[in-house]
């Protein structure tokens, strides 16, 4: 799923200090999941582009019980935020660590929010896409 | 609940946590749309988040 959301944003020319903001925000969240594995970054877009209807093509499935924990997580965040359980945060603190757990959740939300953003941009008819 | 707070003591990335915080800081300094409806809509988020800050 190709990430539009660098050439959206520069429609934000007449606000350079949310555009930077934003683009800090992305910068540190990608930094955070490849920290934990290279591969999750693409397996977190994938799954959130095909939760927020972005895209109809299906997402990887993890590899790795890691990336499973992970990806379950996210999937649960996009789909119901409040319905992430305590099992869940606990089983995620195993692989992650529990600094690395909270990490993953704040990147995870920051990806999730830079594509709900698109999928509302090209809702919107806004991307030249719709 | 956040997952902090599931996590009592654990500690975010600190870049990615300062960088989340200045956005949110530029986000809420915007003034496009009126207050009511930006009041609104911070308050169904909040909802939806399950956020009581």
């Amino acid at each position: 799923m190709p990430d539009r959301t660098d050439e959206l944003l520069d429609r934000l020319v007449d606000r350079p200090d949310l555009r930077s903001a934003l683009d800090d925000v992305h910068t540190n969240a990608r930094r955070v999941i490849d920290a934990i594995d290279p591969a999750l970054d693409a397996l977190c877009r994938d799954r959130i582009a095909l939760l927020v209807g972005l895209t109809d093509a299906s997402a990887g499935a993890p590899a790795t019980e890691r990336q499973r924990v992970c990806i379950d997580v996210v999937e649960q965040m996009v789909l119901d935020v409040t319905g992430v359980t305590d099992a869940q945060i606990a089983t995620l603190a195993e692989h992650l660590g529990r600094d690395g757990a909270v990490s993953f959740v704040h990147a995870a939300l920051a990806i999730e929010q830079r594509l709900r953003m698109q999928a509302m941009w090209q809702r919107l008819g806004l991307d030249g896409a719709a | 609940m956040s997952a902090g707070e599931r996590l009592p003591g654990a500690i975010p990335d600190t870049a990615l946590k300062g960088a989340m915080a200045a956005w949110q800081r530029e986000a809420l300094a915007l003034h496009s749309i009126d207050e009511v409806t930006t009041e609104l809509v911070r308050l169904r988020a909040a909802r939806h988040h399950d956020c009581h800050t």
